[in-house]
């Protein structure tokens, strides 16, 4: 009886029930009187899924350095044959495909290097759903 | 007998409680006659993608994206920095989810076709959260 109960209000679709995917976006910024050619540090949190629009540069490729703790040890994000995860993104005004970015997604702290020195403070957004 | 008392007040379903993707939303993005670009999707918390195309000049798919409604759509590109494009003909077809998970995690986004259009074309979205 009690699980007839139960079965009585569930609602009809109750197989479409559930939570959408929290989304969020995160600029990450390098700060050129701080350090010219690295973020600060963003979090990333329990985000799984990972886009990035990267602003107007100077021309420019993207590496990534992780941590796991927000003051620990930032290190170089790599594939499995051992090579720097790269974006060749020029001089930037564009988006990066979530599938080339696939590689940060289990990390929560991380910054981004450019592989030439900025000229000017530099906001790069992370578009995050969870 | 405890352990039987635990079993009876378990929901039937115990295994598909949780939090399970929503279905079968769809969202429109339209392109206008001698137009090539769409207005914005809002694909929000969705992460797994289809698209469904209706008849089209025979012409190949890219996207452009955004952090707000109202900002500025930018090309999605892939690792080398080459924007990425889906070729689609002359449409009547759907594309597969994997092909599309370069669009995962973006919320804003409008469809770019390579060739201005000759009529009004409606593609539909289907998200899963």
């Amino acid at each position: 009886m009690l699980q007839w109960q139960h079965e009585y209000w569930r609602p009809r679709d109750y197989e479409l029930q559930g939570t959408i995917r929290k989304t969020h976006v995160v600029p990450c910024i390098i700060t050129i009187s701080e350090d010219d050619d690295d973020s600060a540090a963003v979090d990333l949190r329990g985000y799984g899924l990972v886009g990035l629009i990267v602003p107007t540069i100077d021309a420019a490729d993207l590496t990534f350095y992780m941590s796991e703790t927000e003051a620990g040890t930032y290190r170089l994000l790599t594939d499995g044959a051992g090579a720097a995860v790269t974006m060749t993104t020029g001089a930037g005004a564009l988006a990066l495909d979530t599938t080339a970015l696939a590689g940060l997604s289990a990390y929560r702290w991380v910054k981004i290097h450019t592989s030439e020195v900025q000229t000017a403070d530099r906001t790069f957004n992370f578009i995050l759903k969870g | 007998m405890q352990q039987h008392g635990q079993e009876y007040t378990r929901p039937r379903d115990y295994h598909l409680q949780g939090t399970i993707r929503k279905t079968h939303r769809i969202e429109d993005a339209t392109i206008g006659i001698q137009e090539t670009l769409s207005g914005a999707v809002d694909l929000r918390g969705y992460g797994l993608i289809g698209l469904a195309l209706p008849d089209l000049d025979n012409c190949s798919l890219g996207f452009q994206v955004s952090d707000i409604e109202a900002g500025t759509y930018v090309p999605l590109c892939n690792a080398g920095g080459v924007p990425v494009a889906v070729i689609v003909g002359t449409g009547d077809r759907v594309i597969a989810t994997e092909d599309l998970g370069m669009l995962a995690a973006y919320r804003w986004v409008k469809v770019e076709a390579s060739k201005a259009q000759n009529a009004i074309r409606t593609l539909h979205f289907i998200v899963k959260g």
